[in-house]
């Protein structure tokens, strides 16, 4: 049987005992250093780092503001700090097929002295080689070399003009040819003169311009192969000399790199391509010595740079030279080209050019041979960045691939260049419900995040833990260089986390609402002055931030003072008992009493749920209506029809209604209207209620209290007025000061209840009854009068039947 | 202006073209002295007669240059080729005279291209023209028409390899003749006529023997004395007259004049060193 016992002021409030701990303000607390309240996650983070093999990336899955990437980050960083410092990484030309630039990788810092080392050679090639080609002995050669080819045809030409001659025949020159024919004294004879001559002589002459004209064809069609000939000296002149104009640059280079077997393969094939190009390069640059200002700028955009050094130089993708441990890389952007990197174009002339210098690297090239920290959320929301990311883990190789290519959108020349093998710890992080969904619908993930490091929102709240709350929130303080907070601000923040997480025995995880709170606190101490800051500041911080964001609480206070919306909270009513609901407004909950009407007739035994009838009320409020019916049949009408109909309403609610925590005050209300027994108007009721009349808990309890108390108290407390609420929701009392202070006067009363006995005897002030070895209940206790009245009722249908009609009511 | 007696009056320009990268180069001169002496800038273009009487020969096959391919000479397709290639002077005539403010004049005539420049030549106070046709013949040097005026009277002739133009200092061979009298005399009219200080002028004695050098470093020196020029006097005998053509190129001279018929200097002579000298070469009769 029930106690009735209610609630002191001590149960209402867990305050936080820091005794234990010598300190006067957070200065004198040391840093934490270890996480605190997710021993589960941080041990998946030291088992996921810890793992070598592939797919065992971490997936960090909390909710908003628990610090996930902060504690990510500190265990790769520390993790990152032992290891080696991963290799530099460069794209070269490749000079046989220049879509498909060389990779050449090199020791941590060797990239940027061999990229350095290229940039001087080229410095240096342009001297030598325009040295080589001006050089007296160059240009002397090529004289030679083309005036042989102007004395081979002069030559033959002579030779035939003069054995010509000798005939009295002249070898002239038309507009598209040559023509031999007879002169004489300088003139071609004319057609008479030839009929003049005899038929030999004719025939004679005929016969020897026919031998000098084959002749001639001859020599014409060997100028090309003398030409050709000419062009084949002229290159390896070329090649000569620009072997020896360059040769000892790059042998220098060569020797220094000997260890690289990539470099000395790639700077072998600069040497061939300089000899084979050398004077093309330098006449590019006379040709565009020529070109008018204005195209000459348009062409020597100073990221482009010569063609020669645009050729030659290296392009360090991935530079470690001031690199210390393995890197750790957040990348705040994830978009596809971020990521996997991306190859840029040039506008030039009105055409988009590229070429190996425009690599750009993304986010898996810097934390190459290291650690990658993304917010999943963030990659997931950018197009094929996603995709991307898999591929890459899935090949262990970076390839980057234009996505104006891949979906070709854009057609202008790119580069496929030698993909970088992958060697990187993963993590992703965010919301729970995005790990379940990517576990749920994409069948790569369990494959490639297999450690699931789950951080909890709170935390167990005893002493221990207590002062390690004390020492994060020392840190915090100092980390936002805050004014010290003494022992009863931190004490008061504490208390505050749990109220966060509603309940006594835990504590938030949600380091992020603790530092707002720690900072709007330190604002308040600022503005009044004061040096430390204190429980007091705490508490304007925490009022503040409600009255930021109570404007609606405020309104339904406000419709209920002026009774717009109808809530007793005196004197007695039949079927009428004042429930509690919470809203939820962004961050902010508040608790809104709301009357609960019954009214029951003659029926078939059905309750009724007004709510539902008109689609206003959740599957939850309807299950727990239904509930409502399984209890009132079994324990009243065992041996006979339930024989009543009963209407349930939420009075002036007119929007939906969900949850069953109004189920035991919907049950209050039922008994009273079945019973005509009258319920005091001055309490509020909370609580689920099962089949069998036990009353469960329910959340947000804390909010409901005080959404009752504000009612009473802008009324006057009388101190008749108090809320029932279900006893295994008393661990979970974290009250305003104002409540527990009114509770401690005895102006408001909280009561606990375990079953609906318990709590109509105290909404009634009549006992309830309990049933003897029959099953009767003693005469006057409400459990009786309700028993009488189903009986009446159903007596009355058996009745109505019997007389053959239908009762309809 | 005491002088003025014996300045080398410069009022009609004759070039002879036909478009080839020689006669380019002498246009460019021409264009450059008529603006200089403010003369009547003449080109001519001869449809050579020659050429066109060579279709009429039954036998006559031209071997093309490029394709050395036989083909029958027909006479409309050659004279519509040579009125294509006069037109094509007459258009680099244009071109390159519009933008100098010149009295210009463009004809076209044919006949014997020797007798038609020279006929031509004869109204003009100079001739300037290519040191070479379109021939191929690279060894000889020398174009047929320029070797066709050396032994007529022309006054003067100017005559430019590709890619040369008119420089400074001016070199001036003098041998005491007529002729080499009035080399001296167009030097210094040419000297005289840009507005630049280089007074320097280089003269080539030339005699057979080193006395008669000194008699004509005497006269040539009289001479050059009353305008104030400065000479620098080289001495050649008609043995090693070929030197020149090193005293030229060590002197970095910009053009030479050159008597066509003076005492010591035989036709052959002549031929030769226009041969060598890559200069622009002022013949004067």
């Amino acid at each position: 049987m029930s106690t009735n016992k209610e609630l002191k002021a001590t149960q209402l409030y867990q305050r936080t005992d820091l005794d234990q701990s010598e300190f006067t303000t957070t200065a004198d607390l040391d840093d934490l250093t270890e996480v605190i309240g997710q021993p589960r996650a941080v041990a998946a983070m030291k088992f996921g780092i810890g793992m070598p093999q592939d797919g065992y990336n971490i997936f960090a899955l909390g909710p908003a503001g628990t610090g996930k990437r902060q504690v990510i980050h500190r265990y790769f960083a520390t993790r990152a700090a032992d290891e080696p410092v991963p290799d530099d990484w460069c794209y070269v030309n490749n000079f046989e097929e220049a879509h498909k630039p060389k990779t050449i990788r090199l020791p941590a810092g060797k990239g940027l002295t061999f990229r350095d080392d290229v940039d001087d050679l080229i410095e240096s090639l342009n001297t030598a080689l325009s040295a080589a080609f001006e050089s007296e002995e160059y240009q002397s050669r090529r004289q030679t070399i083309t005036e042989e080819l102007q004395e081979q045809q002069s030559e033959a030409f002579q030779e035939l003009q003069e054995k010509a001659e000798q005939k009295g025949i002249a070898l002239l020159r038309t507009p598209a040819g040559l023509v031999f024919a007879p002169v004489k004294e300088g003139e071609v004879l004319s057609p008479e003169e030839v009929k003049a001559l005899s038929e030999e002589q004719r025939k004679q002459l005929e016969a020897e311009v026919e031998t000098l004209q084959g002749e001639l064809q001859k020599i014409v069609q060997q100028v090309p192969s003398w030409q050709r000939e000419t062009q084949k000296k002229l290159k390896a002149l070329n090649r000569e000399i620009a072997n020896f104009a360059v040769g000892g640059l790059i042998d220098e280079l060569r020797e220094k790199y000997s260890d690289y077997t990539a470099i000395v393969d790639h700077l072998d094939s600069v040497q061939r391509d300089i000899v084979e190009n050398a004077r093309d390069f330098m006449q590019s640059g006379e040709e565009e010595a020529n070109l008018p200002a204005m195209l000459r700028s348009a062409m020597q955009d100073s990221s482009v740079g010569s063609p020669l050094a645009r050729r030659y130089r290296v392009n360090l993708l991935v530079d470690h030279s001031q690199s210390q441990g393995a890197p750790v890389v957040y990348e705040d952007n994830p978009t596809y080209q971020n990521l996997v990197g991306r190859v840029e174009h040039q506008a030039q002339m009105g055409a988009l050019l590229t070429d190996f210098n425009l690599i750009k690297p993304g986010a898996l090239h810097k934390a190459n041979g290291g650690y990658l920290i993304l917010d999943a959320r963030k990659v997931l929301l950018q197009p094929y960045a996603w995709e991307a990311l898999k591929r890459t883990l899935q090949a262990g190789e970076i390839r980057i691939e234009s996505l104006g290519q891949m979906l070709s959108i854009v057609s202008t020349i790119s580069l496929d260049p030698d993909p970088i093998p992958l060697n990187v710890k993963f993590a992703l992080y965010g919301e729970p419900l995005l790990y379940y969904l990517l576990y749920q619908l994409d069948p790569d993930f369990a494959e490639l995040f297999k450690v699931e490091a789950d951080f909890s929102e709170q935390m167990d709240r005893d002493d221990d833990n207590q002062q390690l709350y004390a020492r994060m929130i020392a840190t915090l303080v100092r980390q936002e260089e805050l004014q010290p907070f003494d022992r009863s601000a931190v004490a008061r923040v504490i208390e505050r986390s749990a109220r966060m997480v509603g309940d006594t025995k835990k504590l938030s995880t949600q380091t992020r609402d603790i530092a707002d709170l720690l900072r709007e606190a330190n604002y308040w101490a600022e503005q009044s002055g004061d040096s430390t800051v204190q429980a007091e500041h705490v508490q304007q911080a925490i009022e503040a931030q409600i009255y930021r964001a109570d404007r609606i609480r405020e309104r339904v206070q406000e419709s209920i003072q002026r009774e717009i919306v109808l809530i007793d909270t005196e004197g007695e009513r039949i079927g009428q008992v004042n429930g509690l609901s919470v809203l939820m407004l962004g961050n902010f909950a508040f608790g809104r009493p709301s009357r609960i009407t019954a009214r029951v007739r003659l029926g078939k035994g059905d309750v009724v749920d007004i709510e539902r009838e008109v689609d206003l009320g959740g599957p939850l409020h309807s299950k727990g209506v239904l509930i409502l019916s399984g209890f009132l049949g079994a324990r009243y009408a065992e041996q006979q029809p339930l024989s009543l109909s009963a209407s349930l309403v939420f009075e002036q609610s007119y929007g939906s209604v969900d949850g069953d925590s109004a189920s035991s005050a919907e049950l209050y209300a039922l008994l009273s209207a079945i019973a005509e027994v009258p319920i005091r108007q001055s309490f509020a009721v909370t609580g689920s209620v099962n089949q069998h009349g036990l009353v469960q808990a329910i959340g947000g309890v804390n909010e409901k209290i005080e959404g009752f108390f504000d009612v009473c108290k802008k009324r006057g407390l009388n101190g008749q007025q108090g809320v029932l609420i279900p006893a295994s929701n008393v661990q979970h009392l974290m009250l305003r000061q104002d409540v527990v202070e009114a509770v401690e006067a005895c102006q408001f009363h909280i009561y606990p209840v375990e079953t609906i006995d318990q709590g109509i005897e105290i909404l009634t002030g009549l006992p309830a009854g309990e049933p003897d070895e029959a099953g009767e209940y003693p005469e006057g206790s409400l459990n009786y009068r309700v028993k009488q009245r189903l009986a009446e009722l159903a007596e009355l249908r058996h009745t109505f039947s019997k007389a053959g009609k239908e009762a309809e009511v | 202006m005491s002088e003025e007696r014996r300045s080398v009056p410069i009022k009609r320009i004759l070039v002879a073209l036909d478009a080839s990268p020689h006669s380019l180069a002498a246009l460019d001169a021409a264009v450059e002295l008529a603006a200089r002496f403010q003369a009547e800038l003449a080109g001519l273009f001869v449809e050579d007669e020659n050429l066109l009487r060579l279709a009429n020969l039954p036998f006559a096959q031209e071997v093309g240059l490029f394709s050395a391919t036989r083909r029958r000479v027909e006479i409309r397709e050659l004279e519509r080729q040579i009125r294509g290639l006069g037109r094509r002077a007459r258009r680099v005539f244009i071109r390159t005279t519009e933008r100098s403010q010149v009295t210009r004049s463009f004809r076209v005539v044919r006949g014997s291209v020797l007798s038609e420049v020279l006929n031509a030549a004869s109204e003009a106070d100079m001739l300037v023209l290519g040191k070479a046709g379109w021939s191929l013949l690279q060894r000889e040097r020398l174009g047929s028409t320029v070797r066709g005026i050396l032994p007529e009277r022309f006054g003067m002739a100017l005559i430019l390899k590709e890619k040369t133009c008119l420089g400074v200092p001016l070199a001036v061979v003098y041998d005491g003749s007529p002729a080499a009298e009035r080399a001296l005399d167009t030097a210094d009219t040419m000297r005289q006529q840009p507005e630049d200080d280089n007074k320097l002028l280089i003269v080539l004695l030339l005699a057979e023997d080193e006395p008669k050098i000194q008699n004509l470093k005497r006269q040539s020196a009289l001479r050059l004395e009353e305008r104030a020029a400065v000479a620098h006097y080289h001495a050649l005998t008609s043995t090693n007259v070929l030197r020149m053509v090193d005293v030229l190129q060590a002197e970095d001279c910009g053009m030479l004049i050159l008597p066509a018929r003076g005492i010591a200097l035989q036709s052959s002579v002549v031929e030769q060193l226009l041969e060598q000298i890559e200069l622009p070469v002022l013949l004067v009769t």
